[in-house]
């Protein structure tokens, strides 16, 4: 189904950052427009993903399942936690 | 003083806040609610006193969501028919701050506090929901010490992303 674009972004910015951009989107071929809104999308991606998944590069996934499968032991730095006073919920 | 934590309502006053970290401040203020209330994609609690402005006045917060490790995708010629890597379940603490003045109370130490509240919530969601993990997301190198300090470790190639069994975290409460 095809999204109406009719929502607005609008910028204040720098002459310098205005040609940075400007650069950037004439050497891929796109408007500037094109080049905020796909550069702003990919980041919104990323950093969306990034909240949702950790992931770990397959070198280190055996010594991680390894570790987790590990038997549980007692974090020594963790006592003060465990010693820290209780807040109440409401 | 009467210190409680309440999850994050219309009433907290958040314009105020400032923790001296920005992007946290910011999104404190401006994106909390809707990301609790609206998207339901994270759970924000904050630290309040009965004493200070009838506990509208947010001392500190937390905010947590559900997450997930995952491996790299092999190719599937590299990977030679083995089954892919399942996810492994997890809590992450996307967010924990507190306000500026209190941040360097020595005696009350907050910031400890409220990570031991952090910590003590998993544990009872994880008594009803298991998951391996609480994954703790650290702004920067300072803030990955504090946790740190604490036991969390880093996930390979993840300075900023450090991690904590949950299986340790509950021996370590004596609760297995």
């Amino acid at each position: 189904m095809p999204r109406a674009r009719d929502a607005r972004l609008e910028a204040r910015l720098s002459p310098a950052d205005f040609d940075t951009i400007s650069h950037a989107a004439a050497a891929q071929g796109l408007s500037r427009t094109a080049f905020v809104v796909q550069a702003a999308m990919d980041a919104a991606h990323k950093l969306l993903r990034d909240q949702q998944l950790t992931t770990i590069a397959v070198a280190h996934g055996e010594s991680f399942m390894e570790w987790l499968d590990r038997p549980a032991e007692v974090l020594s730095n963790m006592k003060p936690l465990v010693d820290a006073p209780v807040l109440p919920h409401r | 003083m009467s210190l409680y934590v309440t999850r994050l309502g219309g009433d907290h006053d958040r314009t105020r806040f400032d923790c001296g970290r920005p992007s946290l401040d910011d999104w404190f203020r401006h994106q909390a609610s809707q990301a609790d209330r609206k998207q339901g994609s994270a759970r924000v609690f904050v630290l309040v006193d009965d004493e200070i402005e009838e506990g509208r006045l947010p001392l500190g917060y937390y905010a947590v969501c559900g997450h997930a490790v995952l491996f790299e995708e092999l190719p599937e010629d590299v990977r030679k028919g083995q089954p892919p890597q399942h996810p492994v379940a997890a809590v992450l603490l996307a967010r924990l701050a507190i306000d500026g003045p209190l941040q360097r109370d020595p005696v009350r130490r907050l910031g400890e506090t409220l990570l031991a509240d952090v910590v003590r919530q998993v544990i009872q969601a994880n008594d009803h929901v298991a998951t391996p993990l609480l994954v703790v997301d650290a702004l920067d190198e300072q803030a990955a010490n504090f946790y740190k300090r604490y036991g969390f470790v880093e996930l390979p190639q993840k300075p900023l992303r450090l991690v904590a069994r949950l299986k340790d975290i509950r021996k370590t409460f004596r609760l297995d």
